[in-house]
């Protein structure tokens, strides 16, 4: 019987100096591995040891404000709500705002002035303050001017350009019409003035 | 040396080769990525830090302005409606006006119909024009936030030296069920 001594394989197997060869290079391989995983392993550790310094620094800056202690991310979650709390207060403020007319104004400068001037012959006849139509409010007002009636006058403008609370609140005042009426002996004359208020910044 | 498995096994000495390199850059990558989460975490809240208390002084400002205009009605002893009428009544107390009628109504406010109220207060009434500087005065002091909306000052036909006022006064409220809102 014929000895069958064909090796199909032959081809697949390595020679042994071919597995010499690889075995030595993995051995290289391995060898320097070994000392760059430690240098791996070194740097992660330094890593590590500097980010827990971090944390260490983050929850003492934490514990610096009163609400410490309640978790993780206690400054942001903190500051989420004060932005909500001011949120919800802007709005308010904003609505608050739109109630409130375009400009409020008083009368009580002018009558408090009115009433000082009133024995220089100057007595008040009436005001009336109405919303204008600019979002400004419209003043009118008239007084009775008696005695001499031309002097009165022309202090009650000089003693309103340096009233202070005056030229604050407004930005002119005009005499729109004037009525004369002799009572007796006394001569009286009612002006009409308009007021225009100023504009606060 | 000859019966290594990976060198008959390629898989296997795939696995030799890669598994040092995944080891290291495993380390690496999971030791780096935590400690820019920390400092990316520690720069917010540094951040944070420097702007919290001007946020804190903001909010004050804002409860401070809320204050003023808040209504309470559950913790006031006293009605809104109430409120006023005693405001006007010890204002008139004071100054000698004459009070002839308060008549208070609730403006309708567009915007944000249930967290704000706007009173429009008419009041009229007769005195002299120092009774009524007076009075206006008075009210002015006790809430600053009355504003005037319309007021007319005529004489008096039926008593010498006295003046009839008619006055629509303004004020707008912040209604705030709970006054004693949770803390931050």
């Amino acid at each position: 019987m014929t000895r069958c001594n064909i090796n199909l394989g032959r081809d697949f197997i390595l020679s042994a100096v071919q597995r010499r060869r690889i075995y030595r290079l993995m051995q290289i391989y391995l060898t320097l591995c070994i000392p760059v995983l430690c240098l791996a392993t070194y740097a992660s550790f330094l890593n590590l040891q500097q980010a827990n310094i971090i944390r260490s620094k983050d929850r003492a800056l934490c514990a610096q404000f009163s609400f410490a202690g309640e978790g993780p991310h206690t400054l942001r979650n903190y500051a989420d709500r004060l932005k909500n709390r001011i949120d919800s207060r802007a709005d308010q403020a904003k609505a608050v705002r739109d109630a409130l007319p375009p400009a409020t104004r008083t009368v009580l400068p002018l009558l408090t002035f009115i009433i000082n001037q009133s024995d220089a012959g100057t007595a008040l006849e009436r005001i009336s303050l109405t919303p204008g139509h600019n979002g400004l409010p419209a003043l009118e007002f008239s007084l009775i001017l008696s005695g001499d009636t031309k002097k009165n006058g022309q202090n009650f403008f000089r003693d309103w350009q340096i009233n202070r609370n005056l030229s604050e609140s407004f930005s002119s005042i005009t005499p729109v019409t004037t009525q004369r009426s002799d009572a007796g002996k006394s001569e009286k004359v009612i002006v009409n003035y308009r007021a225009v208020f100023k504009e606060l910044p | 040396m000859n019966s290594a498995i990976f060198i008959r096994r390629k898989s296997v000495l795939a696995l030799w080769v890669l598994t040092p390199l995944v080891l290291m850059s495993g380390m690496l990558v999971f030791s780096r990525n935590l400690l820019e989460c920390r400092q990316t975490g520690i720069w917010q809240d540094q951040a944070l830090a420097t702007l919290i208390p001007e946020m804190e002084a903001i909010l004050d400002e804002f409860e401070n302005f809320a204050m003023d205009y808040q209504l309470n009605p559950a913790a006031s002893k006293l009605s809104m409606e109430d409120r006023h009428i005693h405001l006007f009544n010890s204002a008139a107390e004071k100054t000698g006006f004459v009070i002839s009628a308060i008549h208070l109504a609730q403006d309708d406010t567009k915007k944000n119909p249930d967290s704000i109220a706007r009173i429009a207060l008419l009041v009229k009434g007769g005195g002299t024009a120092a009774e009524i500087a007076a009075f206006l005065n008075y009210i002015k002091n006790l809430d600053p936030l009355i504003y005037e909306n319309q007021i007319q000052i005529t004489p008096d036909r039926l008593h010498r030296g006295t003046m009839q006022m008619e006055a629509e006064f303004g004020r707008v409220y912040l209604i705030t069920e709970n006054r004693n809102a949770p803390p931050i």
